[in-house]
């Protein structure tokens, strides 16, 4: 019996090798089967979070996102909803566009987007939305993300 | 001893004939080579032929070395360092090249446009459990350093190798260590032990305050890589403060306090990813064995672990601490051949010399699979700006 721990030591440390070649010849199959096996996403709070509902306007479209109020354990008070307007190459000089955000039939606020500057304003008529947070970018269309108030709480 | 020759007299370190290390040395060298290459086919580009070429003979010399020299610090360190220069070099031109800037901007923070990196692991994994989503502006699967990829090394290594992570696969600790290695007298000998408790303390902090704020708090104030990889671009006062830390903790942590201590100071006194992984030692099979019969208490292995694993209690004890990465700078160091590396659950009359073997092999592999492609690649780019002008 004395002889168990070393042996078992022995194969422990004989592992190591095939470990490190099973790390990398399989990584692209690992690090999908990990992804899947454990369902994690990128948080919201830098994704812009899903895609809740698409508004097509002929060339391009406005995709309106979930609004993101993700805690470690519940909800924040506040956060924000992203809007895409895509694609780059076909958004018009400027996107003025009536939104609602939480799909409840009546608008939210209103967005003039400067797509030449990327410059917006926002025009609110429901008292949770705060204001423009950031407009940014993309490779093939502009985010705006618009802070918001927390009806839940 | 088990009658093993030893690289020298008073060492305890076993060495190999140079039949026995082609031997051993024949595996690594076909196993290295579908590594580096990642397994494609020998390149066209007769500029990356070469500099892959220069990356495995590079990596093969220096394994042999160790088989039949017994000597593994110098000849680790030399490769550790070689991999965080190769890192800087290729992760820096690949954004350039990918992004036009090492600025990161909003945009790509939206887009999973960041490398994941293993620092912020610690950090991720908490809120990760509770809300299922990764607070990390990065992309899951299938591009550079996405976030599983990384994680899958993460627990390949963990399993294999525990923390010798620090000092075999992290491309951040050679630079740390390469400033160590400048120069030969330390300017600060010793410091308080509590400094060892810091990195604990930063860990605590980090996981906390990331949890809490559903964001990488390392990564976003305290990271002192940011420095020589990509950084938030500067568009508010509040982003230059950030920036102005982390070139502060660069220049104190990676740089200064290496030069005038001679050990790592940032992995060994701040690191918070180092005290996390310090908990994976409990898992794998090596450790490094000090027999008190032949310590003669000198204290060089205390005074000189590039990471503060030593303490006298825990020569006495017969081991390190839990912080220790395997580096094999006290094997090397001691004079009277009391401190090896060990499989544990084995006595004392085991043989060094296979568990020396059974922990280089894996640990080497780690290295060359993992910093063989940032070497080649780095060299590739230099040898193309030596002959074009240009990096890209």
């Amino acid at each position: 019996m004395r002889r168990l721990p070393a042996v078992l030591g022995y194969a422990l440390a004989a592992l190591a090798l095939p470990i490190v070649l099973a790390t990398f010849v399989g990584l692209s199959s690992w690090e999908t089967a990990l992804v899947r096996a454990t369902g994690v996403r990128v948080s919201p709070w830098f994704t812009g979070g899903e895609v809740a509902a698409t508004v097509s306007h002929g060339p391009y479209e406005t995709r309106i996102h979930e609004p993101v109020f993700q805690a470690l354990f519940g909800e924040r008070r506040e956060g924000f909803v992203q809007l895409v307007v895509a694609p780059a190459d076909s958004l018009p000089e400027v996107v003025d566009e009536a939104v609602d955000y939480d799909l409840d039939g009546s608008v939210d606020f209103r967005l003039r987007l400067d797509t030449a500057t990327d410059s917006a304003e926002i025009d609110a008529t429901d008292p949770r939305v705060i204001g423009l947070q950031s407009v940014t970018r993309l490779d093939d269309g502009v985010a705006v993300r618009v802070a918001v108030r927390n009806a839940r709480r | 001893m088990n009658g093993e020759t030893r690289a020298r007299a008073g060492s305890g370190v076993p060495r190999m004939g140079v039949l026995k290390s082609l031997l051993f040395g024949l595996p690594m060298m076909l196993l290295t080579a579908l590594l580096i290459t990642g397994g494609q086919a020998v390149p066209k580009d007769p500029l990356l032929l070469v500099s892959v070429a220069l990356t495995w003979v590079f990596f093969n010399v220096s394994f042999f070395r160790m088989l039949t020299t017994g000597r593994t610090f110098a000849l680790r360190s030399t490769l550790f360092i070689a991999m965080a220069v190769g890192f800087v070099i290729t992760f820096t031109t690949a954004l350039v090249s990918a992004r036009g800037s090492l600025a990161l901007s909003g945009a790509d923070v939206i887009q999973g446009k960041t490398p994941f990196c293993h620092l912020v692991i610690p950090a991720v994994i908490l809120p990760g459990i509770i809300t299922r989503t990764i607070v990390f502006p990065g992309s899951l699967v299938g591009t550079f350093a996405s976030i599983g990829s990384m994680f899958v090394i993460w627990i390949g290594a963990t399993l294999a190798l525990g923390k010798a992570w620090c000092s075999w696969i992290c491309f951040f600790g050679g630079l740390d260590e390469g400033f160590s290695r400048i120069g030969r007298k330390p300017r600060i000998r010793s410091i308080s032990r509590a400094w060892t408790y810091l990195p604990f303390a930063v860990l605590v902090a980090v996981v906390l305050i990331s949890a809490v704020s559903l964001s990488p708090f390392y990564c976003e104030w305290l990271c002192p890589f940011k420095s020589v990889t990509e950084f938030p671009a500067v568009t508010s006062s509040l982003v230059l403060v950030q920036t102005v830390i982390f070139v502060a903790l660069f220049l104190a942590l990676v740089v200064v306090l290496p030069l005038l201590m001679k050990r790592r100071a940032q992995c060994g006194l701040f690191c918070p990813f180092g005290a996390f992984q310090s908990f994976a030692n409990g898992i794998t099979a090596f450790d490094i064995r000090i027999d008190p019969g032949a310590c003669t208490e000198c204290g060089l292995c205390v005074r000189t672990c590039p990471t503060f694993s030593l303490t006298e209690e825990s020569v006495k004890a017969g081991k390190t601490l839990i912080t220790c990465t395997r580096c094999g700078k006290c094997i090397d160091v001691c004079p009277a051949g009391a401190a090896s590396y060990h499989v544990k659950g084995t006595g004392p009359g085991a043989s060094r010399t296979a568990a020396r073997v059974l922990f280089l092999m894996p640990a080497f592999l780690f290295l060359s699979a993992f910093g063989g492609g940032m070497i080649s690649t780095a060299l590739w780019r230099l040898l193309k700006l030596a002959t074009t002008g240009s990096m890209f």
